[in-house]
C-alpha cells in the first residue's frame, strides 16, 4: 500500500496544495486502498495488486479542469491570496447542530441572569421578613443562578471557540449544500420573524404592566416588587426567543457568508482587529499614564467614552478606505 | 489474469475517450438504485459490463466533482458496517432528470450511429 500512496504523492507533486486537491487526493487514496484490499482478498500477490491499482489509476490531466486549478492560479498571481477554507458538509452539519445546542444553553444562562433578582423582588417587600430569611430566599438563589449562568457561558463559550475561524476565514462549501442552506434560511424566515414578534410583544407587555402598576399602586412596595418580577420574567423569556431564533440564523449566515459575514466584511474585520489591538493598548497606556501623573482618577475615566466613540470613527474610516480601494 | 486496459478498442475493451460522455450516465444510474461510494461504483460498473470497461479512478473522481458541482449528486460522510468512513454519494432530483435526459440522448446517438454500422 505504501507504494500506491507514494505513487499518488508523486502524481500530486505538480499540483498546488488547495483544499480541493487535498480532498481529491484523499478520495483517490481511499478508492485505491479499497481496490487494493479487494485484490489481496481475491488472492493476488502484493506487487501484482499494486501494479493493477496503478495501471487503472488514470491520469491527473482530466482532474485538473474539474478541480478548478486554473482559476486558483489566477487569483494567486493577482496577489489577493484568497485561499478559501473548504468546509465539508459533515463539518458544517456538525457545526450547526453543535452551535444550536450551545446557544440553547447560553440562552438558559442569560435567562438565569435576567431572572436572578426575581426572588429579591418577590420576598424583599413582604411585611416583616427577617434579614436571615432574606438571605436564604433572595440572595442565595441570586448568587446560585449567576454562578450557574457563568459556568454555562464559560463552558459553551470555550466549546464554540473551535468554530471561531468560520466567522473570520473565507469559506468554501459544496454548491448543492449551499443551496440547501439557503433554502433552510429561507424557510426559517417565518419562524425567525414569529420569534422576534413574540419577544417584542412580551417586552412591551412587561413594560406596560409595570408602568400601569407603577401609576396605580405607586405607594405599595409589594405590588411594585411583584410587578418588577413579572417584568423580568417576561423579558427573560423574550430574550431567550431572540437568542435562539437569532443563533440559528447567525449560524446559517456564517456558513453562507451573508449579512455580517460577507467576504468584504470579513476582510475588514481582520484589518479592524489589527488596528484595534494597537488602538486599545494605546488607550490603556494613555489612561494609566495620565491618571498616575495627575492622580486625578475621578476625571481620567473620560478617556474611555472618548476612545469608544473615536474607535467607531476609525472603523468607519477603515470601511471607507477599503471600499474605495475595491472600486 | 486481469486484462490491462488500453485506449484502443481492438481487444474487445472500450477506450476511455469513447465513453467520455456516458460516464455520468453510468454513475447516475447506479446511484438511482442506492447511495454508494467510489470503489463500490467502479466495481459495479466493471461487473455489469463484465470487464469490458474499467473506469479509471481519476475519471470516476472527476465525474463526482463535476456532478456534485452541477448539483446532480451530493456527497456525505458515511460509515460502513466495518467502521471505515467514506464519502458516499446520493442522487438529487436534478440528477434524476439529468439522467433521463442523458438516456434520451443516448437513444438518439445509438439510432444515428447504427445507420452507419455495417457488419
Amino acid at each position: 500500500m505504501e507504494t500506491i500512496l507514494s505513487y499518488l504523492d508523486n502524481m500530486f507533486l505538480s499540483l498546488p496544495k488547495t483544499p480541493e486537491t487535498e480532498r481529491a487526493k484523499a478520495e483517490l487514496a481511499a478508492m485505491m486502498e479499497d481496490k487494493y484490499n479487494e485484490l489481496l482478498a481475491e488472492g493476488k500477490r502484493e506487487n501484482e495488486a499494486v501494479g493493477i491499482v496503478i495501471s487503472e489509476f488514470g491520469n491527473l490531466e482530466e482532474l485538473k479542469e474539474e478541480l478548478g486549478l486554473e482559476g486558483i492560479h489566477q487569483t494567486e498571481t493577482a496577489g489577493t491570496q484568497s485561499t478559501k477554507r473548504y468546509i465539508r458538509r459533515e463539518e458544517a452539519e456538525e457545526y450547526l447542530s453543535f452551535a444550536g445546542k450551545a446557544y440553547k444553553w447560553i440562552a438558559l444562562g442569560v435567562l438565569l441572569c435576567i431572572w436572578c433578582p426575581i426572588p429579591l423582588f418577590v420576598f424583599g417587600n413582604v411585611e416583616g421578613i427577617s434579614d436571615v430569611s432574606m438571605v436564604f430566599l433572595g440572595l442565595i438563589p441570586l448568587f446560585v443562578m449567576i454562578a450557574v449562568a457563568v459556568g454555562l457561558f464559560i463552558y459553551h463559550g470555550i466549546k464554540l471557540e473551535k468554530y471561531e475561524f468560520m466567522k473570520k476565514e473565507q469559506l468554501k462549501l459544496d454548491e448543492g449544500f449551499l443551496r440547501e442552506l439557503r433554502e433552510q434560511k429561507e424557510s426559517g424566515t417565518g419562524r425567525f420573524a414569529a420569534s422576534i414578534i413574540i419577544g417584542v410583544s412580551l417586552c412591551i407587555f412587561g413594560v406596560v404592566q409595570f408602568l400601569v402598576f407603577g401609576a396605580l399602586e405607586s405607594d405599595d412596595d409589594y405590588v411594585l416588587g411583584m410587578s418588577a418580577a413579572i417584568l423580568l420574567f417576561l423579558v427573560g423569556i423574550a430574550v431567550v426567543c431572540f437568542i435562539i431564533a437569532g443563533a440559528r440564523r447567525e449560524c446559517l449566515n456564517i456558513l453562507l457568508e451573508e449579512g455580517d459575514y460577507s467576504e468584504g466584511k470579513k476582510n475588514n474585520a481582520k484589518l479592524i482587529d489589527r488596528i484595534g489591538s494597537v488602538y486599545w493598548t494605546a488607550a490603556v497606556v494613555i489612561y494609566l499614564a495620565w491618571s498616575f501623573v495627575t492622580m486625578n482618577w475621578g476625571f481620567t475615566w473620560i478617556v474611555w467614552p472618548i476612545a469608544g466613540v473615536l474607535f467607531g470613527l476609525v472603523a468607519a474610516v477603515c470601511n471607507l478606505i477599503k471600499g474605495e480601494n475595491k472600486a | 489474469m486481469r486484462t490491462v486496459y488500453r485506449e484502443k478498442g481492438d481487444d474487445g475493451l472500450i477506450g476511455s475517450d469513447v465513453m467520455r460522455g456516458y460516464n455520468d450516465l453510468m454513475i447516475l444510474s447506479l446511484l438511482m438504485e442506492q447511495d454508494s461510494y467510489g470503489y463500490e461504483i467502479s466495481k459495479q460498473i466493471r461487473q455489469i459490463c463484465s470487464d469490458k470497461y474499467v473506469m479509471k479512478e481519476t475519471t470516476l473522481y472527476s465525474a463526482f466533482t463535476r456532478l456534485e458541482k452541477a448539483g446532480y449528486i451530493e456527497g456525505y460522510f458515511g460509515t460502513e458496517t466495518n467502521g471505515k468512513q467514506r464519502t458516499y454519494y446520493r442522487i438529487t432530483p436534478e440528477g434524476s432528470s439529468y439522467y433521463q435526459e442523458k438516456c434520451r440522448e443516448w437513444q438518439l446517438v445509438k439510432e444515428v450511429v447504427e445507420k452507419f454500422v455495417k457488419e
